[in-house]
């Protein structure tokens, strides 16, 4: 029994391979005669580094799944794209908010400075007010073409201050403050036929050509690479810009 | 992987090649997987952990020192971000049956039942069951070396410098672990038909 002590203390290190020779020689001459520490020795063997085989095998979705995060991150020039967390996913909705309000922010100031200095000493203050008066009317009905404006305030005298300028009329153009053509992308995923699931109750924006876009947050981007669709960064310096599927039925 | 290996595939992620990053990650998962898992016990949780583990390791992968093993860095930020998280999730173990740990403090967890005799590939899975169980009933101490050892695979050498121990103190301490947690198994009659013989013919084991 007091031997057995002695033997059961280097259990341990025998199963990791680790006991010197002259113990390791002891143990088994040991164990031969002693059932105890023979079963001890077993369940050790079983039980560590055994048939027990206690490590789980990662999914194969951990090695992926970091480097995408890792090509995003490279391609975004060090910002990382990647939020799988809600309260990234609310940061990424607060961005997307907060580049439209700055787009309607610029589109109204240009509404009114705009005018204010291109008739800087040049019409009378009956013309200035006319002319102030019809940017405010386009503030509110049109979104306002800017290089006709300028041809006609630099090419024109005061007598033309008040033509009305050339004006591109679109609700859908007011509404979201771009021309769909013309919006800048972070990302694009291109799909054809088929739309998957996760996607099925997000609005679609027709685009005209019978396309639509799907704009969607960082996480369905991941979600769509990892069903094996293929993202195209456009190269949007804009790291708020927005992330589109270019879907075609 | 070598050392030698290692330290020419982070040099060549910091000159500029992020593909042989892929070759860390395939390299290392299975350690920081199974540490995530065993501490939060969830795998959605451990795969996104994880996978947080080695982008951070990737954006300050200037800032590896090489004064250890890449293993052993993982480790340490594999080991912090799991503690944070627990503590932001405020996470508690699952546990049913009442047995009292080495702490002298009331503990409960839930084992199948089950005759040990891991020739038979369902009871290896139950005792693998019973043996993840009863981890968690470990103390702190103990379990984070099991842990290491038995599920994330790391060698005496890794274990000593993530905690920075001597490796005579990770010896012993493991198998302390090791007697410990085998005190728990037997407690909750994982080998219970075959000690019953075996103390009818010696006088006990060292557990």
């Amino acid at each position: 029994m007091k031997d057995c002590v002695k033997y059961q203390q280097l259990v341990s290190c025998y199963v990791d391979g680790i006991i010197s020779q002259e113990d390791k020689d002891a143990l088994e001459a040991h164990v031969v005669s002693c059932s105890s520490c023979a079963f001890l020795l077993k369940i050790y063997k079983d039980v560590f580094s055994g048939p027990a085989d206690l490590s789980d095998v990662p999914p194969e979705a951990l090695v992926s799944g970091v480097m995408n995060r890792v090509k995003r991150f490279d391609k975004s020039g060090g910002t990382d794209k990647a939020a799988p967390s809600s309260s990234s996913k609310k940061n990424i909705i607060f961005r997307q908010i907060m580049s439209y309000a700055a787009a309607a922010a610029c589109i109204v100031l240009v509404l009114f400075a705009v005018p204010k200095l291109l008739n800087l000493g040049a019409a009378s203050d009956e013309n200035s007010e006319s002319v102030s008066d019809s940017a405010q009317e386009n503030l509110y009905s049109v979104s306002y073409d800017l290089g006709s404006d300028l041809k006609a305030a630099t090419g024109e005298t005061q007598s033309d201050a008040t033509a009305t300028p050339e004006v591109t009329t679109s609700d859908s153009a007011v509404a979201t403050g771009d021309d769909t053509s013309a919006e800048v992308f972070y990302a694009t995923v291109t799909i054809t036929g088929a739309l998957p699931d996760i996607l099925a109750d997000h609005p679609q924006t027709d685009i005209g050509n019978g396309s639509y876009y799907i704009y969607i947050d960082a996480d369905m981007l991941n979600s769509l690479i990892e069903l094996g669709y293929t993202a195209d960064y456009t190269g949007a310096e804009d790291t708020a810009a927005p992330i589109v599927v270019i879907y075609t039925p | 992987m070598t050392q030698l290996e290692e330290l020419q595939a982070i040099e060549a992620v910091l000159n500029g090649d992020p593909d042989f990053f892929e070759s860390l990650v395939i390299e290392n998962q299975k350690l920081v997987y199974n540490l995530a898992l065993r501490m939060t016990g969830s795998q959605s949780d451990a795969l996104d952990l994880s996978q947080d583990v080695f982008f951070k390791a990737y954006t300050n992968l200037k800032n590896f020192r090489c004064d250890c093993r890449f293993s052993v860095w993982l480790y340490r930020m594999t080991y912090n971000m799991c503690i944070d998280f627990k503590r932001a999730a405020k996470r508690k173990p699952i546990s049913q049956i009442s047995f009292t740990n080495e702490n002298g403090e009331n503990a409960e967890f839930e084992i199948p039942d089950c005759r040990y005799n891991p020739e038979d590939e369902l009871e290896r899975k139950e005792l693998r069951e019973a043996v993840i169980s009863a981890v968690n009933l470990l103390s702190d101490e103990h379990r984070q070396i099991i842990i290491m050892r038995e599920f994330s695979g790391m060698s005496y050498g890794q274990i000593a410098d993530a905690l920075y121990l001597s490796e005579g103190t990770v010896k012993s301490r493991l198998a302390r672990a090791r007697q410990q947690l085998l005190k728990i198994l037997v407690a909750n009659g994982t080998f219970t038909s075959n000690i019953r013989h075996n103390e009818r013919m010696e006088g006990g084991y060292g557990i």
